[in-house]
């Protein structure tokens, strides 16, 4: 059994007489990448909302490595849809902002920021304010500042919808690479069925209204360089699409 | 390049179009169609202007002075205001139909009534540019603090930062654009107040001076002194567009 980093238990909320999402339970295991698909409206934001500890469930709690954080913020990074850069910070000083939060010098903090940008594909760029850099750039930026934030697990909403296909693709193949290199444990919203295959080691489906989890998958990405082109890759496909449309 | 001269051909239009009108004056004046002590020809008041300058100076100086004590005060009382209402939703409810209120008393007619509370020296002038500059100020702060991004609000959230952190890295910078609109209305405000309750009595000041030359009929001065202020508040407004460019330096490389 994997080392659990996040892990949510019977989750129900409701806003007002609408029940969002009822009795939803998952896991995140460390250095493993989980997807969670479903179609818009089903309730992922406020699940992910949640589990960062920005809203409190009706009932059922949140552990972070077995520790009980139930509506607790700022203990998990969070990255959402828009790259949510500062437009009048410098790259560096965004990708800084969870150290300097934290307490450490600005200076020190940046440094750290400068080491880490190349890994990031944003060598000097340190200096450029986000509105230089190509929305590609900028979500790698928002992705370095997330990592920053916390080593232990990563909640991603949606992270590359925002960008063109030829960009996404991209930023697919790259994050994959960065996430197993930093051994980053990620936990991200799809309603993209081909980024859930592509990126992930398991996927969870959402179905229903109210919300509830009704299928998860372990995913096993074809070997080889097009994988999203092999026959494998599509009856996968295949298979997610009718299961989300149940 | 293309651009540069097409910014140069654009201010060229107003221009030519006051040229137009200052000779239509002159030629008003030189047939004699209007009396030289009702209407002074152009000419006239460039001579005014030119043997008034030294105590158009002079005034300039006290009125610059209570506008810049007014308009300061202003800016830092609208900065704890406009971020206590923001803080406390209670003070931006009793507080905004407040300040509201205070705008639409007219400043001429109080005028007379600070003279009376606080004499003719610095003080009524003050406060009735505090009582102009104030309102325009705090709106635009308030409004600016509300254009900040939520999404980066709910980051700061989620990322454990306080009010005060996220007041200074997130709603402070995002105000700005608000600010200096304000800014830019406020310190032309702070000089015609200025002039408007140095007309009620003082030691000097340009309206001191503009009562003194209305009485005295020497209405070639009155322009001059009109003329003077018109210049003081457009470069103030240039100053302030300037400080706007210099205090964001990330807008530049904003598309629209």
């Amino acid at each position: 059994m994997m080392n659990t980093v996040l892990e949510a238990k019977n989750l129900y909320k409701s806003y007002g007489e609408k029940k969002v999402i009822a009795d939803i339970s998952v896991r995140l295991g460390r250095g493993e990448i989980v997807a969670l698909l479903g179609v818009s409206g089903i309730g992922k934001t406020t699940l992910f909302n949640i589990l960062s500890g920005l809203e409190r469930p009706d009932s059922g709690s949140v552990y972070l490595s077995g520790e009980d954080v139930t509506g607790k913020s700022g203990l998990v990074g969070y990255m959402q849809q828009s790259d949510l850069l500062l437009p009048f910070k410098s790259i560096a000083d965004n990708a800084a902002l969870p150290l300097v939060l934290r307490g450490e010098k600005r200076k020190v903090a940046r440094e750290r920021v400068i080491s880490m940008l190349k890994d990031f594909g944003l060598e000097g760029c340190e200096k450029l304010y986000p509105a230089q850099l190509s929305g590609g750039m900028r979500q790698r930026a928002a992705l370095l500042r997330s990592c920053l934030f916390s080593s232990e697990a990563l909640l991603m909403d949606e992270p590359f919808s925002a960008l063109d296909a030829i960009t996404r693709s991209d930023m697919q193949r790259w994050f994959k690479a960065v996430a197993r290199k930093q051994g980053l444990s990620v936990f991200f919203i799809t309603h993209d069925i081909n980024e859930a295959l592509l990126l992930s080691d398991r996927i969870y489906i959402l179905g229903g209204a109210p919300g509830r989890i009704s299928h998860e998958l372990n995913n096993i990405l074809p070997e080889g360089e097009m994988p999203e082109l092999t026959e494998e890759f599509l009856n996968n496909k295949i298979r997610i699409t009718k299961l989300i449309s149940q | 390049m293309t651009k540069r001269l097409q910014s140069i051909i654009n201010k060229l239009y107003p221009l030519s179009l006051l040229a137009l009108i200052i000779a239509a004056w002159q030629a008003v004046c030189s047939a004699g169609i209007v009396k030289e002590f009702m209407l002074p020809s152009p000419m006239k008041v460039l001579t005014a202007l030119v043997s008034e300058a030294p105590a158009l100076l002079v005034h300039s100086r006290t009125t610059l002075a209570e506008a810049a004590i007014g308009l300061s005060l202003s800016i830092a009382a609208a900065l704890v205001f406009s971020v206590l209402m923001d803080r406390f939703v209670y003070l931006y409810l009793a507080g905004y139909p407040v300040a509201v209120v205070t705008q639409t008393v007219p400043t001429v007619a109080i005028a007379p009534l600070l003279v009376l509370w606080f004499g003719f020296g610095m003080v009524p002038k003050v406060v009735l540019i505090f009582v102009t500059c104030f309102f325009p100020l705090l709106i635009a702060l308030l409004s600016g603090f509300k254009a900040a991004d939520p999404g980066v609000l709910r980051l700061y959230r989620s990322m454990g930062a306080g009010y005060l952190r996220t007041l200074w890295d997130v709603k402070l910078p995002y105000a700005l654009d608000s600010f200096f609109s304000g800014l830019r209305i406020s310190v032309s405000y702070s000089v015609v107040g200025a002039v408007i309750s140095e007309w009620l009595g003082g030691n000097g000041g340009l309206g001191v001076y503009m009562t003194r030359v209305r009485k005295s009929f020497a209405f070639d001065k009155m322009f001059a002194v009109i003329i003077v202020i018109s210049v003081i508040s457009l470069v103030l407004i240039k100053l302030v567009d300037l400080l706007h460019h210099i205090a964001m330096p990330w807008k530049k490389y904003e598309k629209i």
